[in-house]
């Protein structure tokens, strides 16, 4: 029997290899092992009591001195009222805080004068904080705006603002059998930061009436050239505009998109706008190093001259183009 | 791999032949029997069943197993008078005297009955487990996944969890990350048929209850050249065929789900079908519990039917399933994804045949969609026609897998998100491929299996070569210890694309593989001991490196949006899964330990800006260092008692260093009155912190009333899912900064009817 046996182990391994089960009578009986049942369920017991007491703590917002506060806005010189956004970067995207703890400073480092900022808690999808001053804004002066709470933590940004910007001028362009071709020119001299045509919409329909606001933006498109070498220059596309607006807006079959009125929008900054920045994607411009000037903080914060003016062209009396003049914003 | 090298092919063809040469088999002439063993009741293959060739003139004995398919092979055989007896546990054993001549090759079939009174022991004396083990595979039987503690009575996925290598992110979602693997990199397969989501939202549920379940081989790693297209794990599922001699039924209900089979003859005796429907009911019943709600839904349906003769099991399958539900109960984004599959498949061993054919064809259909408000949100569809014919044969004792396989997949994605748009892609692929696997042995305690998969796809990558070596050792010549090995070379030429960012990211986007058609490729080296100590106590060990190569990852961004910009990355997996096995008399006990480590390399351009470092090193969100199993049950006192308890350690996770609306200066200047700006978290390095351990124990009590003599029977089970209600951490969210939790304690009643 034993030769049998080893016999069989032999030949029975070159299949059982292959489909993995042994047979059950080969195998040999061996004694019982005597297991200690006690010790085992003291230990399990044990075990038990420890894991049900330990429950771990998890604090999975990493503390750090690098960021406070997050910081966008422009400190404008052309605006009645200065306009900031200031979060603080612990807190969550929906932000509970009303800012009632936290000090929002601006001054005025030529001078001295310091103001503090007036909160205003914004819903838009999800909570926003704005910071505001009606403190005028002076030229060519350099401002430091600060946040900080009352248990230290503090983020600041310093910004210049620029010289005063000349009024740009908006040139309509005729000829016979073709649209009118509109053009905005903006003195060469000054650090161009932004060019927009802004729409002032009516949306009516019967059970509907409501303001809205179409912006276009021009920056990337301006450019000095050689028919007039002292301006930046930069086409504007009226039948695009209201293209696009209609696009974007779904009425109701009774519904009309009255514009009520338009207006060109251009701003100036102390520093030279980086150009390159309009050429990044969103993985690149959304790190947190790629738009920043916040002092342990995060977030841009520019100092800008800004004017409205009229979204149409004005001669003088030899029918030369001149600034229409500077206007309000319409809402 | 392109076939760039020729000298690799040459070499690989020249080394075949040789150790075909060197094994020493003889192709004489000597007679040659194979054949396929089956339940008489369904036409099942019985895995495992044994047949012994006992000669009447000598003391030679030989023997054979059958596979999966039930088939088994033995040649060498003397010509001569030999008594034949095929046998399997559980079953009554047949018997008979043949006489073979010269050169013969005969085909024995055996067709057994079921023992009912040896039906007992087969549970608990069945090899299973650690010994279940060879070359990466663990094979799973019915019986294995009824020991579970789990509203679901025995199923499949619940169990796959026990296992070392699996990593399972939690109680919803249904994925599973297998040895530093991510889930569309596992191959799961429901008779041949390819499954591309094989578990259901509810992690403790899928498409495969025990009752409709025959068995299923699962590859941790190491898995043949007959699978091809994944480079992480296979999951083979057998689904059972009916009775087709008799009509039975089952149904059961629980808090969590309902469900019904049925199973009968067609024709008596030839043909029979089987169906299954599982609802679930958290939904509605979750507004009972004392807990919040659960919106979570599934349901599945399967229906096969089976043609069976004594040489053919021809059988057509149907499945769907359908899912939905919010991983975050809060939030109103929800996922959903629906799995349609149809599938033939027909297993042959022709008369006088030495070679058992397997031919498969199947659609496979998959869809996923995230939803929180039209049009925007997530959709990614996969169709696949996938038709290959496996054969098996033995010549001399060299076993020969080999087969032909033809796949046309047709894969496409919409991303659609507020204020970015709508972005999407689609990709068909057609590839032809064919493989062929040698078992050789090499004297009497070494088998080497050396193998290759080649496939072509004319529009990608063309040409692709993926050698695969196993082997397999009886260092004391006793199958009770054994050594198993083995190294090949993987490949997957479409990927999934989840939201790395966030492990809880059900949602999958399948694309082609991205950036110059490169296939993601993996190297598995894997070597295994297990031994059996004493009857019915065993353990194994295994030890596993995997290195990956061109693993398609999402971008690394601080927005809080999907996305399918993709980048490469490297990885490396390693570590060993401990089983050790106790299965004797009423007891059954299973410790289970696994460590591993995964880490990935990428480099992106950004990172040097964000980083200062162009290159990051990080453990995925899937590595789980340390995890444990602990399974025990018994039978005692006519109640089966169960629990299992569960630990793994913190999976990594990305600190956040704050948060804000970044505003956009790229067009214009913003303005902070009416502009909202871009969510943004800002992250640390990736996946710098750990969450905390995770630990549960479930427990259930079973008691069996049987109503009948002829089989009706009423199951009641209770239990507890949690039973010392841990506050387990399901995953974190980053750009919520909110933490989601895991079940609590949740007690349940589970009553089941078996009608015989």
């Amino acid at each position: 029997m034993e030769n049998k046996m080893i016999n069989l182990n032999s030949k029975l391994k070159r299949s059982t290899l292959l489909s993995s089960l042994s047979f059950q009578h080969k195998k040999s009986d061996a004694p019982k092992r005597k297991v200690n049942i006690p010790i085992i369920a003291i230990f399990l017991v044990g075990l038990f009591f420890v894991l049900t007491s330990c429950n771990q703590e998890f604090q999975p917002l990493e503390s750090n001195d690098r960021y406070f506060f997050s910081m966008y806005g422009l400190i404008d010189v052309g605006a009645d009222t200065q306009w900031v956004r200031v979060t603080p970067v612990r807190e969550q995207i929906d932000l509970l805080s009303d800012g009632s703890d936290l000090k929002v400073t601006l001054q005025n480092l030529e001078t001295g004068r310091e103001v503090t900022l007036k909160d205003s808690l914004f819903t838009q999808g999800r909570n926003v904080l704005n910071f505001w001053t009606d403190e005028p804004i002076v030229h060519n002066q350099t401002y430091r705006l600060k946040a900080e709470l009352p248990t230290g933590e503090m983020s600041e940004v310093t910004v210049t603002t620029p010289n005063e910007m000349p009024v740009p001028k908006v040139v309509v362009f005729t000829f016979p059998g073709s649209p009118p071709d509109y053009f905005v020119f903006v003195d060469k001299n000054v650090n161009l930061a932004d060019i927009q045509v802004k729409y002032y919409v009516r949306l009516l329909a019967s059970d509907l009436d409501v303001q809205r606001i179409f912006t276009f933006a021009y920056r990337n498109k301006a450019e000095i050239i050689n028919d007039f070498p002292d301006y930046y220059t930069v086409e504007i596309d009226p039948d695009a505009e209201l293209k696009e607006i209609e696009r974007q807006v779904l009425l109701p079959p009774d519904g009309v998109i009255e514009v009520v009125n338009r207006q060109v929008y251009v701003a100036t900054s102390a520093v030279e706008w980086n150009e390159d920045i309009e050429m990044l994607d969103d993985v690149i411009y959304t790190l947190p190093q790629t738009l920043l000037n916040v002092n342990k903080g995060l977030g841009y914060v520019l100092g800008v001259d800004s004017k409205y003016i009229p979204y149409r062209g004005c001669l003088d009396e030899i029918s030369f183009p001149i600034p229409c003049g500077e206007e309000e914003p319409f809402w | 791999m392109h076939s760039k090298n020729p000298l690799l092919t040459q070499r690989f063809l020249i080394l075949l032949i040789g150790l075909f040469l060197c094994s020493g088999s003889v192709l004489a002439q000597n007679a040659t029997i194979q054949g396929m063993i089956t339940d008489k009741a369904t036409g099942q293959p019985l895995y495992g069943a044994n047949v012994v060739l006992e000669s009447l003139a000598n003391d030679v004995i030989l023997g054979a197993s059958a596979d999966s398919e039930g088939f088994y092979s033995l040649s060498s055989i003397e010509p001569g008078t030999w008594i034949v007896r095929i046998s399997f546990i559980g079953y009554v054993a047949e018997e008979d005297t043949i006489t073979l001549e010269s050169g013969e090759n005969r085909s024995i079939n055996g067709s057994l009955r079921p023992d009912e009174a040896m039906m007992d022991e087969l549970v608990v004396e069945g090899a299973t487990g650690a010994v279940m083990r060879d070359e990466g595979r663990q094979r799973i039987t019915p019986s294995d996944l009824t020991r579970i503690p789990s509203p679901a009575t025995g199923d499949l996925v619940t169990y796959l969890q026990t296992l070392p290598g699996v990593v399972a992110m939690g109680d919803r979602g249904g994925q599973f990350f297998i040895r530093g693997g991510e889930p569309s990199q596992n191959l799961a397969l429901v008779d041949g048929a390819v499954i591309y989501k094989p578990a259901h939202i509810v992690g403790f549920y899928s498409p495969f209850p025990e009752s409709i379940v025959s068995g299923a081989d699962f590859y941790a790693g190491g898995f043949g050249p007959r699978y091809t297209g994944r480079i992480s794990s296979v999951l083979d599922i057998q689904m059972r065929h009916g009775d087709r001699r008799s009509f039975k039924g089952a149904g059961s209900v629980s808090p969590f789900a309902a469900e019904v089979m049925a199973e009968g003859p067609l024709t008596e005796g030839e043909s029979s079908f089987i169906f299954s429907v599982r609802n679930s009911l958290i939904e509605e019943v979750s507004t009972w519990y004392p807990i919040e709600n659960q919106p979570l839904n599934f349901q599945s349906q399967f229906l096969k039917t089976s043609y069976i003769d004594q040489n053919t099991r021809c059988s057509a399958m149907f499945m769907h399933t359908y899912d939905r539900g919010r991983m975050d109960f809060e939030e109103p984004e929800s996922i959903k994804w629906r799995n349609i599959i149809l599938g033939g498949k027909c297993v042959a061993l022709p008369e006088g045949s030495r070679a058992l054919m397997d031919t498969n064809i199947s659609l496979s259909h998959f869809s996923n969609k995230v939803t929180e408000s039209e049009p925007f949100g997530f959709s990614s569809r996969v169709f696949g026609l996938n038709v290959d014919l496996n054969l098996r044969q033995y010549i001399g004792d060299i076993r020969f897998d080999y087969g032909l396989i033809t796949r046309l997949n047709y894969l496409n994605y919409d991303i659609g998100e507020k204020f970015v748009g709508i972005q999407g892609d689609k990709y068909t692929e057609l590839i032809l491929g064919t493989y062929v696997e040698t078992a050789i042995p090499l004297g009497d305690k070494f088998t080497l299996q050396p193998g290759t998969a080649l496939s072509f796809n004319p529009q990608g990558y063309g040409l692709s070569l993926e050698p695969r070596f196993r082997f397999s050792l009886l260092p004391f010549g006793s199958e009770e210890q054994e050594i198993s090995g083995s190294l090949g070379l993987y490949k997957q030429s479409i990927v999934g694309i989840s939201d790395m960012r966030d492990i809880s990211s059900v949602f999958v986007a399948w694309a082609g593989s991205p950036l110059g058609a490169k296939q993601v490729k993996a190297v598995h080296a894997l070597l295994g001991w297990q031994q059996e100590i004493f009857r019915g106590f065993s353990w194994s060990v295994e030890g596993y490196y995997k290195t990956m190569t061109d693993i398609a990852v999402p971008v690394w961004s601080t927005i809080a949006r999907f996305t399918t910009d993709l980048a490469l990355a490297d990885g490396k997996a390693y570590g060993a899964d401990i089983r050790v096995e106790y299965n004797r008399g009423r007891f059954y006990a299973l410790a289970g330990y696994g460590i591993s480590q995964t880490v990935y390399t990428s480099s992106q351009d950004h990172f040097n800006v964000w980083f200062g470092e162009e290159i990051q090193k990080y453990n995925p969100p899937h590595d789980r260092r340390h995890q444990v199993n602990l399974l025990f049950s018994a039978d005692l006192g006519g109640f089966t008692m169960g629990s299992r308890w569960q630990l793994g350690t913190g999976l990594p996770y990305t600190r956040p260093l704050g948060f804000d609306d970044l505003l956009d200066f790229r067009e214009r200047l913003p303005d902070v009155t009416s502009d909202r700006g871009i969510q943004r978290v800002i992250l640390d390095k990736p996946y710098q912190g750990r969450m905390p351990v995770v630990h549960r124990l479930d427990v259930s009590v079973e008691k069996r009333f049987q109503i009948t003599n002829s089989g009706t029977a009423l199951n009641l089970q209770i239990g507890a899912i949690n039973s010392y209600d841990q506050t387990n951490i399901f995953y974190y969210d980053v750009f919520t900064r909110r933490r989601i939790d895991q079940l609590p304690f949740l007690p349940y009643a589970t009553l089941e009817l078996e009608i015989d």
